[in-house]
């Protein structure tokens, strides 16, 4: 790694293809690992252990996945929604929130930081919150239950309000007042634009945070339709470990419990697959101020 | 959402009691409470009658552990169609998945309303949870009086059992838990080993040599780490002394305990003679085992149970009760695995059986319906006819009587997809004394479950007492942290020196507070006893 | 809410030097009043909530609920104090938090500057989506990947080293082996999430900088090290201070899944988490389950207070508050 010769372009960008692919190997590796143990034999699995190539041709375990079709698609269907509705809300008044801790103006903006981030530190453990919002806000069994309570991530903000001070130069703000704008238009017109690439990555973190929640619907929900495909995945999983253990009766071997874990992750990347693509945009470019400015 | 919620309840409410109301009067109201001899007109003023208790309609809302199956929702039309008619009340189920039981069972007691029967088991912290106030208490008269079906069937020593500090809290299942512990074998590698009859465990050295001789992807003892973790090692363990269990902590805990084979029930704490010396015959077994390459050297990250990994031929011990066994011993048959089944007996050749508490429905402490509670699980636990639809389903559409009168599917209809199978649904309790054998159950296995009250025996000093550990639980937590650190490695083999290591665990426990701890179960102890006089 | 403002705010002198809360209400309503959503949200979801603390000090039961239940002082702390590893499992949660936080960050950083750095779309996209599948396989999986591939008799890398003529090695008695392997799990687990984040902060740098630097003649490597490091440091230093938020809260999945009960390992890979639920498996106890939670709180933030007192010191902008 000498200097002189990581200087000269051609180098360095072997250098940086080779470094990252090499990560990206080492990350993409255990992943067909899981994707031909989920198409394999439960039998082989268990007999031989995992491998880079199926072991008896198998989709059991997708089978046994997709036999209530029904149940799939309504949990795909809250998945989904509570995803949409929680991340565009999400976004936005977190974002507001980080734009107002920003503002030099707001004498007290470290206050309020401190106010978001004290919750990370403190709570009064599971009991006293499952009780408070049962019992008084009355959200089991809603589907607010599911959008607000994974909602805000006090990082997210904090992280969306260190964004914001390296990619919104605080004269740009300055002159835009001195040009009559209000402080919610500023926000509007000038700071999210310029946060494109942090909402981009924010959004995704949210996204997936939703989309993976699976503890909210285990805690505050106990009918169907509320229950969205990673708690189902969970249910499945969980029901087939112990009934094992219970039953006296015979059904219960012949589940594919190895290749249907496997199986539930490969189910469970399905939007990371389609999003990230998408998302990519927001990574490439560089941001050119001046294109805003006007 | 909340409000329409809260309306559609209510009318749903007020409709059922109109219905109700009117068949009251139609006469249908008091069938099932002829036994209570308190009929609308017997006039008595002191108490209201049961018709009359009866005339409001209610929704009985409760939870039972695992998962709703698939056709749950018809046998709950059926089962809530019938309550309706014989009680005028109606079930509103939910399940707790199982892996939420830990944080979701108390949360919900805790919430103390929308909740008024929930599914309570020893295993599952009764114990604790009753001493806590987490239940209901059912007294002898309202039992007698609510529950005629269950007080004629059930053994009088069952209630007993159920109480905690002197109270009911739980109206326990009518037929024992009546299992062993058992280990299966291969009858192939028996034979290589030149085995022919197996009695008891710790015989088995030879089998485990020819599995490591002959079988090279395959060890002799696959252990998990959740449940045969301790397994051969207690198996061992029962060879000298009467154990059964701790009292005072998991499964997986040294603490306090007495031998199950002692009539008059003297405490010993497991580091002290003459369990010390149990303990360490059978971790001298363990070592010699382990260090011989007979026990996988890893159970700790080891999540497949031996039962499963003896079916795919890479273990060469299957592990298991009488009950959750039934099924390897079908999967391997079908694999052509001849299986050999020895049971875990005490050195007297008996398993204490007969415990009731594995498994009852308490009553939520702030339920307002308790006596609705009691009289609905009468008749699902005790009538025949709730019985077999809570535990099979419908008849002709998840199971059939066959014409040599067992339980088997319908045609069409294969253990995979009955939508509804038997135990699945949660309602372990009802009376299994109702029911008819199986018809799938393999030859070996009937032959075991034959054998099992040959077995069997109730005779043990607590029989029925529950320890509660409020007074100690910090020396409980501790106890607890130091059994996984210091005698894991010892149950599994995994040690230097067998005294050294025994040595390391006492000091460790002792530091703990196993005296005090030994000290508490002693006094609940004698107490239990005195009582039993 | 803003008219009762203004006529208190009208009493009060106009001229002082420090501005009053309320005045500064008044003059920046439109801000206070972009933060009012997120902030009732924090106050009903967490600060009420929040009240039951105290049940670290009561000996719960379900008659007489939170609030009412009897107090015990500090018993419900016992348990963990007396165990004889609170320090081991104190150090042992903050030590591997650091090595985590530090690799984490190292890698993520790397990642990002070199993905910023190679211009094929199709490339960067696979690769950052590959990055990412980690993310989504739980710790149990992973758990039974490292079994299938490190267990003594079977394990893929011991069968080949015994076939090559080596000694097995045996990470599952081996205390030494985990100091290398749990970092380098983690980082492998989220060097997709934190790389993004940088990448974001990088591709958020004002373009027109690095074409200035191009003019002066700055090869790819000194501007890397003269604008996109230097340019980066406000958001290491509130990634920073942000994961040392979370210093006593161990990875409870990961040791629990990769290493359960172990108890030959114990010494060498025991957090408070692990410690907490070892203890309190066979005893449902609400007080002793948020008494350790409590301690937990309360070491993090004399931290968090201390190192945003020194980045305030050094480096006001950057401080989280």
């Amino acid at each position: 790694m000498e200097k002189n010769k990581l200087n000269s372009a051609p180098v360095f960008q072997a250098f940086s293809y080779t470094v990252v692919a090499l990560i990206a190997i080492l990350c993409l590796l255990p992943f067909i690992v899981l994707i031909s143990g989920s198409i394999s034999d439960e039998g082989q699995v268990l007999a031989k252990g995992y491998s880079f190539l199926p072991r008896g041709f198998s989709l059991d375990a997708y089978a046994f996945i997709f036999r209530n079709p029904g149940d799939i698609l309504s949990a795909y269907r809250v998945s989904m929604t509570v995803a949409v509705v929680g991340t565009v809300l999400s976004l936005l008044i977190s974002t507001m929130a980080a734009y107002v801790m920003y503002r030099k103006e707001v004498k007290y903006r470290n206050q309020l930081a401190f106010f978001l981030f004290f919750t990370t530190l403190f709570n009064g453990g599971l009991a006293p919150y499952f009780i408070w919002i049962n019992s008084y806000l009355h959200l089991k069994n809603t589907l607010a239950v599911l959008i607000l309570l994974p909602m805000f991530n006090v990082m997210y903000v904090l992280i969306l309000r260190s964004f914001i001070q390296g990619s919104v130069p605080e004269p740009l703000v300055e002159s835009a007042k001195i040009d009559g704008a209000g402080d919610f238009r500023i926000f509007w017109q000038m700071v999210l634009p310029l946060c494109k690439p942090a909402l981009a990555s924010i959004g995704l973190f949210t996204i997936l945070a939703y989309w993976n929640d699976w503890w909210t619907p285990m805690m505050f929900t106990d009918k169907e339709q509320y229950v969205p495909l990673q708690y189902l995945l969970y249910k499945m999983l969980s029901s087939m470990n112990m009934s094992a253990a219970m039953a006296q009766h015979m059904s219960s071997l012949d589940t594919p419990k190895e290749t249907f874990k496997l199986a539930m992750t490969v189910i469970a990347t399905g939007p990371i697959v389609i999003l990230f693509p998408f998302l990519q945009q927001y990574f490439v470019k560089g941001i050119t101020i001046g294109a805003v400015k006007g | 959402m909340r409000k329409a919620k809260k309306n559609a309840l209510f009318i749903l409410t007020m409709l059922l009691s109109l219905t109700m109301l009117l068949s009251a009067c139609s006469g249908n109201g008091n069938k099932t409470n002829n036994a209570n001899g308190n009929k609308p007109d017997t006039g008595n003023n002191a108490a209201p009658t049961e018709s009359a208790a009866n005339q409001k309609a209610v929704v009985l809302k409760g939870y039972l552990l695992g998962e709703a199956p698939k056709g749950m929702p018809e046998v709950l039309a059926a089962l809530n169609e019938k309550l309706k008619k014989d009680i005028n009340a109606t079930i509103d189920l939910n399940y707790i998945g199982w892996g939420d039981v830990q944080s979701k069972y108390p949360l919900l007691l805790a919430t103390g309303e929308d909740i008024d029967f929930i599914f309570s088991a020893d295993w599952n912290y009764y114990g604790e949870q009753a001493s806590k106030g987490a239940f209901y208490e059912l007294k002898p008269e309202d039992i007698a009086k609510y529950m005629p079906k269950k007080s004629a069937a059930i053994d009088p020593s069952a209630w007993e059992e159920a109480k905690v500090d002197g109270k009911i809290f739980m109206i326990p299942k009518t037929t024992p838990d009546n299992y062993t512990f058992v280990t299966v074998l291969r009858k192939d590698i028996m034979a290589e080993a030149g085995l022919t009859e197996v009695k008891n465990f710790s015989e088995i050295g030879p089998y485990l040599e020819a599995v490591k001789k002959n079988h090279p992807d395959m060890i002799g003892l696959n252990l998990d780490s959740q449940v045969d973790l301790p397994t051969p090692y207690q198996y061992l363990m029962r060879d000298k002394i009467g154990f059964q269990g701790n009292l005072s902590g998991g499964p997986l805990a040294q603490g306090v305990t007495y031998d199950f084979d002692d009539p008059t029930g003297k405490i010993y704490s497991m580091v002290e003679e003459p369990y010390l010396s149990a303990q360490k015959y059978a971790a001298g077994i363990m070592k010699d085992w382990y260090d011989n390459g007979y026990v996988n050297k890893n159970p700790y990250s080891n999540k497949i149970r031996s039962k499963d990994n003896f079916v795919e031929g890479k273990s060469g011990v299957a592990f298991g009760n009488s009950i959750d066994i039934a099924a390897t011993i079908e999967a391997a048959e079908a694999k052509g695995i001849e299986t050999y089944i020895v049971p875990s007996l005490m050195p007297n050749g008996k398993a204490p059986m007969g415990g009731v508490i594995g498994g009852g429905i308490s009553i939520a402490a702030n339920s307002k319906n308790p006596e609705r509670v009691m009289q609905a699980f009468d008749l699902i636990m005790e009538d025949p006819s709730y019985v077999y639809l809570t535990y099979f389903g419908i008849e002709g559409k998840n199971y059939v009587i066959t014409p040599d009168d067992k339980i088997g599917l319908p045609e069409g209809v294969t253990a995979e997809n009955n939508t509804y199978p038997p135990d699945a649904a949660g309602f372990w309790f009802v009376n299994k004394a109702l029911f008819k054998p199986m018809s799938t159950w393999p030859q070996v296995y009937v032959d075991h479950w034959k054998k099992l009250k040959d077995y069997n025996t109730s005779d043990y000093a607590y029989k029925g007492f529950t320890f509660n550990s409020d007074k100690v639980k910090t020396q409980i937590a501790n106890l607890a942290n130091a059994s996984t650190q210091y005698a894991n490695p010892i149950y599994i083999g995994a040690v230097k020196n067998v005294d050294k290591a025994f040595d390391e665990l006492a000091k460790n426990l002792n530091s703990a507070g196993l005296d005090k701890v030994k000290a508490e179960v002693q006094a609940q102890a004698d107490a239990f006893l005195a009582k039993k006089k | 809410m803003s008219s009762k403002i203004e006529q208190v705010v009208v009493r009060t002198p106009k001229k002082a030097k420090r501005i009053s809360p309320l005045q500064e209400l008044r003059k920046n309503w439109v801000l206070y009043a972009m933060f009012v959503p997120i902030a009732v949200f924090f106050i009903i979801f967490a600060y009420i909530p929040m009240t039951g603390v105290i049940m670290a000090f009561k000996e719960f039961n379900y008659r007489d609920g939170i609030f009412m239940s009897p107090w015990n002082g500090l018993e419900n702390f016992e348990y963990f104090f007396q165990s004889g590893k609170a320090w081991i499992v104190t150090r042992n949660t903050m030590l591997y938090n650091l090595v985590f936080l530090g690799a984490y960050t190292f890698f993520s950083i790397l990642v990002a500057v070199l993905i910023s750095e190679t211009y094929n779309r199709f490339f960067k996209k696979a690769a950052q989506t590959f990055m990412f599948l980690p993310y989504f396989i739980s710790w149990v999986t992973v758990s039974a990947f490292v079994y299938n591939f490190l267990n003594y008799e079977f394990g893929i890398v011991n069968v080949f080293l015994r076939n090559i003529g080596l000694e097995a090695i045996d990470i599952y008695s081996t205390g030494g082996y985990w100091y290398l392997l749990l970092p380098l799990l983690y980082v492998w687990k989220w060097v997709g999430f934190g790389s993004v984040l940088y990448l974001a902060a990088i591709v958020g740098i004002d373009q027109e900088i690095y074409e200035a630097a191009t003019i002066d003649g700055a090869s790819r490597f000194q501007k890397i090290m003269r604008i996109t490091l230097p340019l980066l440091k406000p958001t290491v230093v509130v990634l920073v201070l942000l994961g040392l938020g979370r210093i006593m809260r161990g990875e409870f999945d990961m040791f629990y899944q990769l290493i359960g009960n172990n108890g030959g390992l114990m010494n060498a890979t025991d957090i408070i988490d692990t410690l907490v639920f070892r203890s309190l498996m066979g005893t449902q106890d609400f007080g002793m389950a948020s008494s350790v939670g409590l301690y937990q709180s309360v070491l993090t933030l004399i931290i968090i207070l201390f190192a945003n007192y020194l980045v305030r010191r050094y480096d006001k902008d950057n401080a989280l508050f």
